[in-house]
């Protein structure tokens, strides 16, 4: 207990400074600027701000990153509340209730608890991600690199059964997104492998382009050619922005269930923000009095997915920081982001940059408790970024991306490469593939090779090697469990079913 | 500029593998495989090459018995604007490229071409 307050101290002081609580704060209103606009979801907001936690020391770095991600995500429930456009699969729930709420001149509420609820619930799991990081990432010094590479089958394996449609084609865009990763230099052999003579590639594919290129652009166009995904303009008041006495007892039991479920769904490997979403609504509504009151403008239906799926969103960092292990695309996008400010996210990062991490933590809370401070008193102005016309904002963000990718290799191939990965989202787009597995892939992938072919210089080249360590062995047998699962054609339609509601 | 194409989705998802697999293992072939105990540059990639092919083989293939949706429509406008927007930010850039720092001593332009600098 002393070592985990003196550890947030050390966490608190760097990261409470003036200038790092400018850039969380920068980071948060930049995020929920993007977050909000209809139809562009967390993982393209976080991509296409990237570029710009670049060239400032890695702690204020993060901690912008880490503005940022609750920001978009902060923006994504309120434009899934207002104008019942969910950016991403997390607040599909939220917009349900929330919706109904703002139909009916409590949107303001519906908002308000939004953002206490998360508060709240990333308040709890900022405290358990403290208490739980470090004993986990003890564990993981046990870990051999066979048991690594087992993990990130693991890993990726989760992420696919949880992505959206045809599992077949998940694997498939997320083999190719390790081949992607595998472009550039071989450090083992001092090979070049896909470079095509291009000094671009030598260092690998430009992790910004990829990612702006599949996620940013891809949704740019995605959004021109089917204009009809959007969603109606709010015409509701926002005005009285707190929640009455009968609405906060309704949500106040629901946002500390949702945060529970919230927090122990996510540690899993594989996202389970969007899981825990959907399973604490199903308990609100099963707990409930009046549970025909859900899907009708339930406070309770806003607070408790909206707690889970931030508790969700940030336990879902303790994979990441202590095995080094992103378990969705987001995760990826930040463990590329740190691998750019030169950090490799795994159990190095504790033990020789304490500072960091704790840093990093502590910025958690201090971003969340921003946006409460932030976005109550300014939803007047996200509500009216609502109404922005898409022929302004198309090229706005289009020149955004752009020269964000130019701007971190500062070569015109990068946006060659870019225009590329757009094209080849696009194609995939249109044939029913989701991109996200591809950039799991790409982050994973070379890791997964080096740790593939250390277990196999030790074995002599004996697979069997990844059988026999025991922990390996499990984590192996889980995913092939999880695998033949999801096979099987009842638990496949019921699966639909889930993410079609 | 509306295409539509009656392709079935798998169909084209298939063939899309099918070339990333075929053209990683076409320009990979120089890349020496080594064996398991001891693995060469080109070990991961040609079994990477060897699946994602064989995938989307299967889904083409499994798409002639099995029928999945049609590609539809495709409005070209938005992607081929999208992409020639990248291009033509990438070509003035290249343009710009050319001019040396000499030129933009006493100017935020390129003094010949008139192009502004980027970086000071």
């Amino acid at each position: 207990m002393d070592l985990l307050i003196s550890n947030l101290v050390l966490g608190f002081s760097g990261a409470a400074t003036l200038e790092n609580i400018g850039y969380a704060f920068v980071g948060c209103l930049l995020g929920t600027l993007v977050g909000v606009l209809p139809g562009i979801g967390v993982v393209p907001t976080v991509a296409m701000l990237l570029p710009l936690t670049f060239g400032i020391d890695p702690l204020s770095g993060l901690i912008m990153l880490a503005g940022i991600y609750y920001g978009a995500q902060y923006g994504g429930s309120t434009a899934a509340i207002l104008v019942r456009m969910p950016g991403e699969a997390g607040s599909i729930v939220t917009a349900l209730d929330g919706y109904e709420m703002a139909r009916k001149g409590r949107g303001g509420a519906a908002l308000a608890i939004a953002a206490l609820a998360s508060f709240f619930a990333g308040t709890v799991a900022t405290l358990l991600i403290a208490a739980f990081g470090s004993s986990l990432a003890s564990v993981a010094m046990q870990f051999h690199s066979a048991d690594y590479f087992s993990l990130m089958v693991l890993g990726l394996t989760m992420s696919i059964v949880l992505a959206q449609g045809s599992i077949f084609k998940a694997i498939a865009v997320m083999l190719a997104g390790f081949l992607f990763g595998l472009i550039g230099l071989d450090l083992n052999s001092g090979a070049q492998r896909y470079t095509f003579g291009v000094p671009d590639l030598y260092e690998g594919v430009s992790f910004l382009a990829i990612s702006i290129g599949l996620f940013g652009l891809v949704e740019v166009v995605r959004n021109l050619e089917f204009p009809e995904a959007r969603g109606e303009n709010p015409k509701m008041r926002i005005r009285d922005l707190y929640p009455n006495k009968q609405e906060f007892r309704d949500s106040a039991p629901a946002a500390a269930r949702g945060t529970l479920i919230g927090s122990v769904l996510g540690i899993l490997p594989g996202g389970g923000a969007v899981l825990a979403s959907f399973a604490s609504y199903t308990l609100e509504k099963k707990l409930s009095s009046k549970p025909e009151t859900f899907g009708n403008g339930a406070p309770a239906g806003v607070a408790a997915p909206e707690a889970a799926n931030n508790a969700g969103a940030q336990t879902s960092f303790i994979p990441l920081l202590t095995l080094g292990l992103p378990s969705n695309p987001i995760m990826a996008l930040l463990m590329g982001a740190m691998m750019i400010h030169g950090i490799a996210p795994g159990t190095a990062v504790i033990s020789e940059r304490p500072d960091l991490f704790w840093g990093l933590i502590a910025s958690m809370w201090i971003g969340n408790l921003l946006l409460v401070v932030l976005n109550l008193p300014l939803v007047g102005l996200w509500v009216r970024l609502l109404t922005i016309s898409y022929r302004m904002l198309f090229p706005a963000i289009m020149m955004f991306c752009l020269i964000g990718v130019y701007s971190e290799g500062g070569s015109a191939f990068q946006i060659f490469l870019l225009a590329g990965f757009t094209l080849l989202g696009y194609l995939l787009m249109r044939c029913g593939c989701e991109p996200a597995p591809m950039i799991l892939g790409f982050i994973l992938g070379p890791m997964m090779e080096e740790n593939l072919r250390r277990a196999l210089t030790v074995s002599g080249g004996d697979y069997g090697v990844f059988i026999d360590r025991p922990i390996s062995a499990t984590l192996l047998g889980a995913a092939a469990l999880l695998l033949l699962v999801m096979a099987l054609p009842g638990l496949r339609n019921s699966r639909a079913k889930a993410f079609e509601e | 500029m509306v295409l539509n194409i009656r392709m079935s989705q798998d169909m084209l998802a298939g063939v899309i593998f099918m070339a990333i697999g075929a053209a990683a293992y076409w320009f990979g072939s120089d890349l020496d495989t080594g064996n398991a105990a001891d693995m060469g540059a080109g070990y991961v990639p040609h079994a990477l090459a060897g699946i994602i092919f064989g995938m989307g083989a299967f889904m083409s293939l499994r798409s002639i018995w099995l029928s999945s949706p049609a590609v539809g429509s495709v409005n070209l406008r938005p992607i081929v604007f999208v992409l020639a927007s990248c291009a033509a930010f990438a070509l003035l850039l290249m343009k710009s490229d050319s001019c040396s720092p000499a030129r933009y001593r006493f100017s935020s332009r390129c003094l010949e071409c008139g192009v502004p600098a980027l970086s000071t």
